[in-house]
């Protein structure tokens, strides 16, 4: 995928869309879509869910789900988004799927998992890395979700209404709560 | 990833600590990984393909046990056949072995092949046998059997009447075999055909 403005990138996202929905281009274009959107989406997930295996479960499970209702796609989002959506949802679900099986609140499992990773024997980098984590899984859900996209994936406002919905003023709102609540926890040592 | 110098300035200014962190990869994918995972993704999808499955929404779709209702169990419905030709059978014996000499002919019985068959000479015989004199056989007989009688009588023409009655058989009879109220009778019909 050709980088450059939102235009070229529009005119390059509609023609692999047309490449997607005609059969005899189906499957060479699917590839290019992969492998424009295979980096940034794993990222994506792995900021959620911490673990490779899941994280490549969750990823192919995306694609499977943007093969099999390209065809429903009707062009009113961008192809980025709508995959971010997918991946999203996908997210979600395992996580939602997690807290059942641990019997206990997502909040305080990845409360626990902040916890310990403040107190692991690291290097400066290291600790550094894991404060923020810590800090990241401390905040409600949305907040986390908005600050990942904002921070992590480098979303623009607007792109994250594709895929979280909502408006752009709350998603703003969300990320500035998220960030001070972040601010706080680091000084917090 | 972008540097950190390209984020917006108003969160940085709330955020110091935050914005002067060092921005790379929080966690790596393993080698070789991204070369891999478009083969592995289409491999997964022949696969679905061949197996004509879907993923559902919410995870794997488990099928619902289902309890057959009992007139769907096989034992159920075994026994209910047979206990339905054994009283087809039963019926069917009750209805065979109904005895011949009965004397309660109803309209069902006389109206069936089994009696039409008979020639009269046969129903006469059978009659003098059971020792019934016409009135009491009449008596016996249904609606049934009666109006199949007088739909014969009103069959009859005039000419096959008078012929019966030239029958040499007629003429051989003795007056007094002859009972006089049967002839009484049979003319008056014969008049009302006439």
């Amino acid at each position: 995928m050709p980088s450059g403005g939102d235009h070229q990138q529009n005119q390059a996202e509609q023609l692999l869309l047309r490449e997607l929905k005609n059969p005899r281009t189906r499957n060479a274009a699917f590839e290019k879509l992969v492998v424009a959107y295979q980096q940034p989406l794993y990222y994506h997930i792995r900021n959620m869910t911490r673990s490779h295996e899941d994280t490549d479960d969750i990823l192919q499970n995306t694609f499977v789900k943007a093969w099999r209702y390209i065809e429903q796609f009707r062009g009113d989002a961008q192809l980025k988004t709508w995959l971010y959506r997918i991946a999203t949802n996908e997210c979600l679900t395992f996580l939602n799927r997690q807290k059942k099986r641990a019997l206990s609140d997502l909040t305080d499992v990845q409360d626990n998992l902040a916890h310990s990773q403040t107190h692991q024997d690291t290097t400066s980098g290291e600790e550094i890395e894991a404060r923020l984590k810590a800090a990241v899984d401390s905040l409600p859900e949305k907040q986390k979700l908005v600050f990942h996209m904002k921070y992590f994936d480098d979303l623009k406002y607007h792109e994250i209404q594709e895929i979280l919905g909502g408006s752009v003023g709350s998603l703003k709102a969300s990320f500035h709560h998220a960030v001070k609540k972040i601010e706080r926890f680091l000084q917090a040592g | 990833m972008k540097d950190h110098e390209k984020y917006p300035e108003d969160w940085q200014q709330e955020a110091p600590l935050l914005s002067g962190l060092p921005r790379k990869e929080p966690d790596a994918a393993p080698e070789g990984y991204f070369e891999r995972l478009p083969n592995r993704i289409f491999d997964r999808i022949q696969e679905l393909e061949a197996h004509s499955q879907g993923i559902a929404d919410d995870g794997p779709i488990v099928p619902e046990p289902t309890e057959r209702p009992l007139y769907q169990r096989n034992r159920f419905r075994n026994w209910s056949i047979a206990a339905g030709l054994a009283l087809l059978a039963a019926s069917a014996i009750f209805w065979w072995s109904f005895p011949e000499n009965s004397l309660t002919i109803g309209d069902d019985l006389w109206a069936s092949a089994q009696i039409g068959n008979l020639s009269d000479e046969a129903i006469l015989a059978h009659l003098e046998l059971a020792d019934l004199d016409p009135e009491t056989v009449t008596g016996m007989m249904g609606d049934q059997a009666m109006a199949a009688i007088e739909a014969d009588l009103h069959d009859l023409d005039q000419q096959e009447t008078m012929d019966y009655l030239m029958d040499e058989d007629w003429q051989d009879l003795r007056l007094e075999d002859i009972d006089l109220g049967d002839l009484s009778d049979l003319q008056f019909q014969i008049e009302q055909e006439l």
